[in-house]
């Protein structure tokens, strides 16, 4: 029934992707999108069926499939933030029509996802690889949609991914056959099985190739500066797939590895903690630089993705320490890793919808130039302020329960780094906090101003797919369990049941319904016994100044927070350093190219004299090393004169040499 | 049993009503104490009560349409509360569950955040200010905060806020911690030289100056109720550790720390009103610079405390 | 098994081909038809009857006390699905020749002389489709040198004086190659022992192996213009772009290959030696195309020095056969299957280009996506296809490159990964230049009118776009099948 499911679909999602043989734009948008919800909901459909009854195994077109606990919330990732984004690309296409290629949009958005559920479900390497190269791809053709600026972001995104996560991921590959030596043979478990006949220094390298690939994948600092290019120029609702989900499918790469094909070492935890630490802390920080909406929600991504694997880290640090209380905190933060990708998913994926519905609406990314669209566009507003609670953590919201498993994990494991962690995760919260207060703010607070002012609400189908993502933001925030159900599936549950301390799933997680009541009973109350009776209305006041228009006491994006990034700024010119230092590496990589270019090239007969780049080069005529050997000798004979008759004898001598060996 | 639960649903009576009744009067004793210090006669004890009485009484204007404007303010109180609600009062506590300290950091922070949102909900280059410079303020201060109740946590092995007390031990680290728990809680309460989102006589109010009527009122007993929950916070720090003993036995030693709590607090207020007498207000750029270093030097501690002094 | 449709299959377009000098305009499309189509007829009837009884069949025709075996068949997996492949891409390539070849392109209007194009086309293919059957060294020796001509007659076709060089330099390069290496060893195997046969290579004295190898290996390098023997190639692209095609998915280079997996498959037990020599002529012919792709802007030139590295990557996954591993041979196969069908349609639509613009210069043409959407969405798949990117066939078997040759290599010292790791990084370069290429010229302002290509052509694309996705997934498991025969 499961694989059943799970064929039905991947058939609607190539359904959905050759619905561009209608060809007619805007039908091609709503059939494509309406496959794709459909095959959405055959996921969400497939983990409440399979649900119980893990793991599974079967085969689909020949390939191994096994859905397990770890392949469950990734596939719950895919199903509901699939969802969300398949009704919201219902109309928001309408916003490229101008561009055409409506039948690539449709092949490439459902490969998209399915190439991420298959991604997830398959259990034997290359394949894997495979799915993953298909997602690479086709992320990279939706990316470049607007073919402007996104063009060049889009060129980095696929060429770091090929540098950085493919060629890792080929090498590890190799690795693996290498030990099982036939092609059927590379499934995750037959890999683990013969991993000890590798010799110390692969089994290294296999380690570095895993971690590397998903860390470019997932925007590990310093593999991150491709990110906000990529997904401030991509359609808004690829970002939120590009975010919301692709991201997790490293998240989800890092944990099949790390547990299912080499062993979670204490050595390598601690690697993966501090890539997390310091890309929360990079990735937050310069994010609250940021003015752009999508750039803004980009830097965030990163740095919640520092989060995770935190998480993460502290799972495969502790989860094999042979102390119960110690291998529960690692199974603990683990499950918190997981579940704060789920929450990723849903708050950034809403947020990237929200942002997408403000430049539908006001054609502009720029918070410095929108304002007061809470008037214009209620719904968008209350569901980006939900979100917004959700990723700064705030109580009552999901990113406040994983956020805080995590910081429990990294407290209880009573191991200096991983509390220091903790507490730099807690701090960033709250830098997260003020940079939404700010993204919320410059949005949709203030008054209009003349360009928000003509913008109006977006289509229903907008507000449904940001409503799904906000409104489980909220639900699961207060209902935890509901998340933690699946989100501790990988971890098994019924393992460690109660530590030294006294913990155990039941009591760890944070159960906010006592909070939401006393919190909520508290605001009504108030409410109810002091309203506030503002009925009358006045003007702001301005210092009784009438000449300045209202606009120049507006606090702009760009305005928030300054004295408090000067504080900080050297820690970004530390940053900025780096990314210096970055360009610096690939122009004198360039350089030194062109300086051995000019060696397979006959300079002397391009017009300039100076030769700066690679494009110059290309007017020379190549030169080669065979040409130069055997040229003069031609030209010898041409010289002389017999060039018609050389053909001639080279055949004779042939045609000599045969005969002599028939005599023989 | 039923004589236990009672006696317990009592102290948290008795805490929620000290928390409730308590703020307006501690600023009256600093009004009082500031005026003394300057040589007036000052206002009368009460004052507090009669002024929000008055503001409760009154109307207020709406400079905005904007929904947040009129809910930041309860939203601000009611958070404000709930914080107090996570603080042991004498051995009784009204809300509480493991790891409730990071709900604690998180909900004293929403009262800022509640106020921040308020200010910025009007289109006033004064509110605007204010609210930002609160930011700041809580950018700078809660990682201070954050790594001072950190401390006592990695300390006392656990992450609750009633049991830290209970179980941190006395070393070094422990003391300094106590002294950047000290520094935070003023910090953040917005005590001058920290006052600088209201700035009253250089922003007009900050982050106050669109509201009116009631809706000010209930803001600035929100701010108030803040101030006394960090104070109340510091004085279970400090008291619980040395009365560790006697709060653990009966009903006696609950009201015993209550009362030693309750003593800390009314003590400590005049000193910090004589403290904010005696100087003057930070320029943002001063404060943030401030607090980050003694948020470096947190980390200090931090790691003097996991080697384990 | 009947090997009389495989006979036909090359004696058909020998036969029609040499008609086709005669001809021109629609009868000479007829006749190329008829004689495309029954070719791809027979070889797919071979290979469905090959499929319902597979095998090895060795079948001899001429024998002879002196020569010992002169012609003969060998009848594999390898063979009748290479004689498939051929035939296939032969007919594709021929219609798409057919609109090609015409008034309407812009760049070589044809008005005249299609027969004579067709006649040496046809005679190419014929001769490939002999040539992978060959059981003995002489007959390949045979079959390579009508390939040879052929493939001269086909690059002179435009009779410019650049055409010319080219054709010349590469039968002059390909009969040098062939003078010192398969036809001395020819002549040594009749001479000393009066066969030529696969079959007896295996029974050969370690020393006489080593020197056989070799000199197979040097012409088989140069006709699939390896180091040192390799500028022909390059230069070889004046030729009409379906002949380019032809010639570099599955013509004289991929021929070189196939003699030299053969000659692996039979002969057991290569010395080590004859493995570093091939190494480090696979290894100075990647770092050399590695530094070749960023300086080119002729479109069909970049494919040209693609293909070098490409069948270089076959040559790095025969260098694991060489170490014993059947793994390697498969790899190797595979890796030409989907190189052909990917090299193909790259080079039919870098055709278009000249046809709809007059130009191969990449540098000149922008926002393609406007005016020939076809063409732009063939030449994205195409140059991410060549770079190694999935669906298309080229991921798979790459990475079936290195994870076999990992396998030999484990445990090896360092030096013998070199060959291994430059196939990832030939990639990564080749790669790179692709994205950079297909961002300037697919998008932004168009710098030509909008551009027309018959449909005819257009469905050649489209059948080659799907064709080039799907049979990875086909021939994935055939080419299992493949194992070592001789020893």
């Amino acid at each position: 029934m499961v694989i059943y499911l799970l064929e039905l679909s991947l058939s609607l999602f190539v359904l959905g992707a050759i619905s561009g043989l209608v060809v007619e734009y805007k039908s091609v948008m709503r059939l494509s999108s309406t496959f794709a919800t459909l095959a959405s909901l055959a996921l969400i459909a497939l983990i409440v069926e399979a649900y119980g009854h893990l793991p599974i195994k079967g085969e689909l077109l020949g390939t191994p499939i096994m859905i397990d606990g770890l392949s469950l919330v990734f596939l719950a990732i895919i199903g509901v933030v699939g969802l969300a984004d398949a009704i919201y690309t219902f109309n928001y296409m309408d916003k490229y029509e101008k561009l055409g290629k409506a039948w690539v949009f449709a092949l490439a958005y459902n490969a998209f996802l399915a190439s991420m559920v298959l991604l997830v479900t398959t259990s034997h390497l290359v394949w894997f690889v495979f799915w993953w190269e298909i997602m690479t791809f086709s992320a990279f053709v939706l990316v470049i949609w607007e073919e402007k600026d996104s063009l060049w972001a889009g060129a980095q995104y696929y060429i770091t991914m090929h540098l950085t996560s493919t060629l890792p991921l080929l090498l590890a590959m190799a690795i693996g056959y290498s030990v099982v030596g036939s092609f059927d043979g590379m499934g995750f478990a037959d890999i683990a099985a013969h991993i000890g006949t590798l010799s110390p220094g692969l089994v290294k390298l296999l380690y570095a190739s895993f971690l590397l690939a998903f860390m470019a994948k997932s925007g590990m600092v310093p593999l991150h500066f491709w990110i906000p290019s990529a997904y401030a120029s991509a359609p808004s609702n690829i970002s939120t797939l590009l975010s919301g989900v692709m991201e997790k499918m490293a998240v989800y790469g890092l944990v099949r590895a790390t547990f299912d094909i080499l062993k979670p070492t204490v050595a390598f935890g601690y690697l993966v903690a501090i890539l997390g630490v310091v890309t929360l802390v990079v990735g937050t920080l310069y994010a609250l630089k940021q003015t752009n909406a999508k750039r803004l929600l980009a830097y965030h991504s990163v740095g919640q993705m520092g989060y995770i694997w935190l998480g993460v880290a502290i799972g495969i640090t502790f989860m094999k320490n042979p102390d119960p209380t110690l291998a529960f905190i690692g199974t603990l933060g683990l499950a918190a890793g997981l579940f704060h990708a789920l929450n990723h998913a849903l708050f950034k994926g809403s947020l990237f919808l929200s942002a997408g519905a403000v430049e539908y609406a006001a054609g502009t990314q720029d918070l410095n130039k929108v304002s007061g669209l809470y008037k214009i566009m209620p719904w968008t507003g209350v569901f980006a302020l939900l979100a917004s609670l959700g990723i700064s953590g705030v109580p009552l919201f999901n990113g406040f329960v994983s956020k805080w498993m995590i910081y429990e994990a990294g407290y209880y494991s009573k191991n200096f780094w991983f509390v220091l962690g903790a507490i730099l995760a807690l701090l960033i919260s709250a830098v997260t906090l003020a940079s939404f207060i700010k993204f919320y703010n410059s949005a949709f607070g203030g008054e209009p101003n003349e360009l928000t002012s003509k913008a109006k609400e977006v289509p229903g189908s907008m507000l449904i797919g940001q409503g799904i993502l906000s409104i489980l933001c909220l639900v699961i925030g207060v209902f935890p369990v509901v998340a933690l159900a699946i989100v501790t599936l990988p971890v098994g549950k019924g393992v460690i049941t109660a530590g030294v301390l006294g913990l155990s799933f039941n009591s760890i997680y944070f159960s906010p319904v006592l909070l939401a009541i006393v919190l909520g009973v508290l605001f009504i109350a108030f409410l109810l016994f002091l309203p506030a009776r503002a009925k009358e209305t006045a003007k702001p006041w301005d210092c009784g100044s009438t000449l300045f228009p209202e606009e120049t006491y507006r606090l702009r994006a760009s305005d928030y927070y300054r004295p408090y990034e000067k504080r900080i700024g050297a820690f970004y010119a530390f940053g900025d350093f780096f990314g210096d230092l970055g360009t610096e590496v690939i122009n004198r990589t360039i350089a030194a190219y062109v300086w051995i270019g000019k060696y397979f090239v006959r300079t002397a007969e391009i017009p300039r004299v100076t030769v700066e780049n690679v494009d110059d080069l290309r007017d020379g005529v190549t030169l080669h090393l065979d040409d130069a050997l055997i040229m003069p000798i031609v030209r010898f004979v041409k010289v002389v004169g017999i060039i018609s008759k050389t053909a001639v004898v080279l055949v004779l001598i042939v045609a000599v040499a045969v005969l002599a060996a028939l005599i023989w | 049993m039923m004589k236990t639960m009672s006696i317990s649903v009592l102290g948290i009576i008795v805490g929620v009503v000290l928390v409730a009744i308590l703020p307006p009067f501690l600023d009256g004793i600093a009004r009082k104490v500031k005026a003394r210090i300057q040589y007036r006669v000052g206002p009368p004890i009460l004052q507090t009560y009669y002024d929000l009485q008055k503001l409760f009484g009154l109307p207020s204007l709406r400079p905005t349409e904007n929904k947040w404007f009129r809910v930041a303010p309860y939203l601000a109180l009611a958070s404000a509360f709930s914080a107090a609600f996570l603080l042991p009062y004498g051995k009784w506590v009204p809300v509480k569950f493991s790891g409730d300290i990071v709900v604690f950091f998180y909900v004293l922070a929403m009262v800022s955040v509640a106020i921040i949102i308020g200010a910025f909900s009007t289109q006033n280059a004064h509110s605007n200010i204010g609210g930002h410079r609160e930011m700041m303020m809580v950018l700078s201060v809660e990682p201070i905060l954050g790594v001072a109740l950190g401390i006592f946590a990695f300390k006392a092995g656990t992450l609750s806020l009633s049991a830290i007390p209970l179980k941190v031990p006395a070393s070094f680290s422990t003391v300094l911690a106590y002294l950047l728990l000290i520094y935070a809680a003023y910090a953040e309460s917005g005590f001058v030289p920290f006052d600088i989102a209201e700035a009253e006589t250089e922003i007009a109010g900050g982050v106050l100056v669109e509201y009116s009527g009631r809706l000010l009122g209930v803001l600035e007993y929100a701010i108030l109720a803040k101030r006394l929950v960090l104070l109340w916070l510091l004085s279970t720090f400090l008291t619980i550790p040395i009365l560790r003993g006697i709060a653990l036995t009966g009903v006696v030693g609950g009201i015993v720390v209550l009362a030693v709590q309750l003593i800390l607090v009314l003590v400590a207020y005049p000193l910090i009103a004589a403290l904010e007498a005696t100087n003057a207000r930070y320029r943002i750029d001063q404060a943030v610079a401030l607090n980050t270093r003694i948020f470096l030097l947190s980390l200090v501690v931090l790691a003097v405390a996991a080697v384990g002094w | 098994m009947n090997s009389t449709i495989f006979l036909l299959s090359f004696l058909i377009p020998w036969l029609l081909g040499l008609i086709e000098f005669k001809l021109d305009k629609k009868k000479a499309d007829i006749v190329m038809l008829i004689s495309a189509l029954s070719s791809l007829a027979l070889t797919s009837y071979g290979l469905v009857l090959f499929l319902g009884n597979r095998g090895i069949y060795h079948l001899v025709y001429i024998h002879s006390q002196g020569l010992g075996e002169v012609f003969g068949f060998v009848v594999d997996t390898m063979s009748v699905l290479m004689a498939f492949i051929v035939s296939l891409t032969a007919l594709l390539i021929l219609l798409y020749a057919i609109d090609y070849m015409s008034s309407s392109n812009k760049l070589h209007p044809v008005t005249s002389g299609k027969g004579t194009f067709y006649g040496w086309m046809l005679i190419l293919e014929g001769a490939v489709l002999g040539f992978v059957f060959s059981s003995s060294l002489l007959s390949f020796l045979v079959f390579a040198e009508v390939i040879a001509i052929a493939t001269w007659g086909v690059i002179r076709y435009y009779k410019t004086p650049n055409a010319r060089h080219a054709a010349n330099k590469a039968f002059g390069f390909i009969n040098l190659s062939m003078l010192f290496g398969l036809l001395l060893v020819v002549v040594f195997g009749l001479v000393k022992y009066h066969d030529t046969s696969l079959y007896a290579l295996t029974q050969l004295d370690s020393h006489a192996k080593l020197w056989v190898f070799l000199g197979v290996m040097f012409t088989a390098i140069t006709m699939s213009s390896q180091f040192p023997l390799y500028s022909w190639l390059p230069d070889s692209t004046e030729a009409p772009t379906p002949a380019s095609a032809f010639t570099h998915s599955i013509g004289i280079v991929e021929a070189g290959l196939f003699m030299m997996v053969r000659t692996i498959q039979f002969m057991d037990g290569i010395p080590k030696t004859a493995y570093y020599v091939i190494a480090i002529l696979v290894v100075i012919t990647q770092v050399m195309s590695i530094f070749y792709y960023p300086l080119q802007k002729d479109a069909k030139r970049l494919l040209a020095y693609s293909t070098i590295a490409q069948v270089g990557i076959m040559y790095v996954a025969l260098l694991g056969a060489m170490l014993g591993s059947a793994g390697g041979l498969q790899a190797s196969v595979y890796q030409l299957f989907n190189h052909s069908l990917v090299k193909s349609l790259a080079f039919l639509v870098a055709g278009t280009f000249g046809f709809s613009f007059g130009t191969f210069d990449m540098k000149k043409i922008k926002g393609l996506r406007w005016i020939l959407p076809g063409a732009a969405v063939g030449w994205f798949l195409a140059l991410l296809g060549l770079a190694g990117v999935p669906p298309m066939g080229l991921f798979l078997s790459k990475a079936n490159v290195i994870m076999t040759g990992t396998t030999t290599v484990r445990g090896a010292p360092w030096i013998e990964w070199v060959p291994i790791l430059l196939v990832l990084v030939d990639a990564t370069i080749f790669f790179l230049v692709a994205v950079l290429w297909l961002k300037s010229m697919l998008f932004g302002e168009p710098s030509y009118e909008k551009g027309k290509i018959s449909p005819l052509m257009c469905a050649v694309l489209i059948v080659l776009m799907v064709v080039m996705t799907v049979s990875p997934f086909l021939t994935l498991h055939l080419t299992e099948s493949i194992r070592f025969i001789g020893g």
